[in-house]
């Protein structure tokens, strides 16, 4: 089954700059610019695993990580990926934030084994985030 | 004896113009009333004195006679018309009128009475006044400045004195008819003693109105630095409130520019990928494209530092972390002010309790004095060093400037205390509050030959 990863921003220019890098490394993405509608599109299956369906066929993709902006609209990335867990998904998952955090802010993120990603990051923060991911599917 | 009326009649005339001068345009309309009541009374007394002498007809010296009875009965009713009022109670007019007619009236048949009896009524009249007015003025300064309170009781003995010294003499040709109206030495006493009469209520009037007065200066000059304070603070607050929505707007931006920043940083990283081993000059360009972004990155990193909301406790930190988000977010001004900044705080970390982004404030805030002190030094420097001492950390921050004023050294702490025409004084007493708040201290000092030195002391 094809591999995706999920980048869910409200910055379309953000979502556009990941999701090319991305390509360049021969990683398929598919970017959503709020909470609902990324969460609409998933669909969990067996082995605490998730995919996503998209194009004109429907295709199913197995969603091997995703890239969360912190500070979405509506639902927050943080309560996206704690969706994630609660939900069973099997997401691993990277904040992005352009925000100063609070202490308690950064105390669930590491409950929740997430990433941190402070923009503007590094490129090689986001390749450790996105091998990260790779790692975690194939274990 | 000449000299004797001649004194009395000077004090009579001058005490009145000399108070009234003396309130100048201050006066109240009260004050006015009273001396003109009094300089009524002086020029009727002296013009009596110097008309008596050469009428020849009694009927002359009858209606001479009356005319200074009116005089000082109005005179005497002025006095407590403007002590009444004064005293918030203003006689009603109807009143006032009423009673000079029946004075008037009064005064035009008392010089038909023979003279023994005409002198004991008007004696009693003139007398009953007196005391009157004693009464009232006794009222008003206790009411309004009781240390004039001596004058009035001079005053209230002496008219007794002179009305019992008079009764007697007046009284005496009544009995005996055959006595002489007036002995010259009683005459002597009399005139004395109602110079110092009017010397009196007249020093006790004028007292109590310039107590008033100076009151009143006083009142005005409290209201008027009350009113400066007020218009002081609102430009104050006005000012808070235009920086504290600059802050929240800053904020806002700051991580807005993070969002094409990261687009920036990232694209151009992977343009250097892409031409890696490459020959070509733009991978030179895209770097410094990456450091300027990572610059500008760092700057936004320390306006967000300062400008965070505090929430945690001071915990052990390395204060160069927290000093380096300052000098970051400074740096555009230490470049545009052209001020070269020695750090000496060694490669250790330097662990101290405190709370980083509050820290980031004070040392914001010291850097900034210090830059706006050094620029316009011949020598631009700003230097930061440390030392341990007694269980604490203490980072000095010296620059070349001309060094705090005295009033600066003294009022340290206290807001709104500033040498910058454009300040506000409030950098200095917040980064004191932050410093006290971590069991540390923030101490100004002037180096020698010059330049400032602010200490900031740490628990460590």
């Amino acid at each position: 089954m094809r591999q995706v990863i999920l980048i869910v921003d409200d910055e379309v220019e953000i979502c556009d700059t990941i999701q090319s890098v991305l390509a360049l490394w021969g990683v398929e993405s598919r970017s959503f610019y709020d909470a609902e509608s990324a969460l609409a599109a998933l669909t969990p299956i067996h082995g605490d695993r998730s995919v996503l369906r998209h194009g004109t066929d429907q295709a199913a993709s197995l969603v091997c990580g995703a890239l969360l902006d912190l500070n979405l609209p509506n639902l927050s990335g943080l309560e996206l990926g704690e969706r994630f867990h609660v939900m069973g998904m099997g997401i691993p998952f990277s904040l992005m934030t352009a925000a100063m955090l609070d202490g308690d802010v950064e105390m669930r993120i590491a409950a929740l084994r997430a990433g941190l990603l402070r923009k503007p990051f590094e490129l090689l923060e986001l390749k450790a985030a996105v091998d990260r991911f790779r790692k975690d599917l194939s274990l | 004896m000449r000299f004797l009326e001649a004194f009395y009649m000077t004090v009579l005339l001058v005490t009145p113009v000399v108070c009234l001068a003396a309130l100048g345009r201050k006066s109240s309309v009260a004050a006015r009333i009273w001396f003109l009541a009094g300089l009524l009374q002086g020029v009727g007394v002296v013009s009596f004195n110097l008309l008596a002498s050469d009428l020849r007809s009694m009927t002359s010296l009858g209606w001479l006679v009356a005319v200074m009875d009116f005089i000082s009965f109005a005179g005497a009713l002025l006095h407590i018309s403007a002590v009444l009022l004064d005293l918030k109670r203003p006689p009603q007019f109807a009143k006032v009128v009423l009673l000079s007619l029946s004075l008037a009236g009064l005064a035009f048949q008392l010089w038909r009475i023979p003279g023994p009896y005409h002198a004991v009524f008007m004696l009693v009249f003139n007398g009953s006044f007196a005391l009157l007015i004693a009464f009232w003025l006794m009222k008003l300064v206790k009411q309004e400045a009781q240390r004039w309170a001596g004058y009035v009781r001079l005053y209230q003995v002496l008219v007794l004195v002179r009305l019992v010294v008079m009764l007697c003499v007046a009284l005496a040709p009544i009995a005996n008819p055959h006595t002489g109206p007036y002995g010259e030495q009683i005459v002597v006493a009399v005139s004395l003693i109602s110079a110092v009469v009017w010397f009196c209520a007249n020093v006790a009037y004028l007292g109590v109105n310039i107590d008033r007065l100076h009151r009143h200066i006083v009142e005005i000059g409290r209201e008027s630095a009350k009113q400066e304070e007020r218009e002081r603070l609102k430009d104050s607050m006005a000012l808070l409130e235009r920086q504290r929505t600059a802050g929240i707007m800053s904020s806002a931006i700051s991580h807005e520019l993070k969002q094409p920043l990261t687009s920036a940083l990232t694209n151009a990283q992977v343009a250097i990928q892409l031409v890696d081993g490459v020959e070509t000059p733009i991978r030179q360009y895209l770097g410094k494209v990456e450091d300027s972004v990572r610059r500008a990155a760092r700057i936004i990193d320390g306006l967000q530092t300062f400008m965070r909301a505090h929430t945690a406790a001071p915990l052990l930190l390395d204060v160069r972390s927290p000093l380096n988000s300052a000098l970051n977010l400074l740096q555009p001004e230490l470049r545009r002010a052209g001020i070269e900044v020695r750090v000496d705080l060694g490669t250790q970390p330097l662990m101290a309790i405190a709370d980083e982004t509050q820290l980031c404030q004070v040392f914001v805030n010291v850097l900034r004095n210090a830059i706006q002190a050094s620029q316009d030094a011949p020598l631009k420097r700003i230097s930061i060093s440390h030392l341990l001492v007694d269980g604490q950390l203490i980072v000095e921050v010296q620059d070349t400037g001309p060094g705090f004023p005295d009033e600066v050294l003294k009022a340290t702490g206290l807001p709104f205390t500033t040498q910058r025409p454009d300040g506000l004084g409030l950098g200095l007493a917040v980064s004191q509050n932050i410093m006290t708040s971590f069991g540390g201290s923030l101490t100004l000092r002037n180096a020698e030959p010059s330049g400032a030195t602010v200490e900031i002391a740490l628990l460590v």
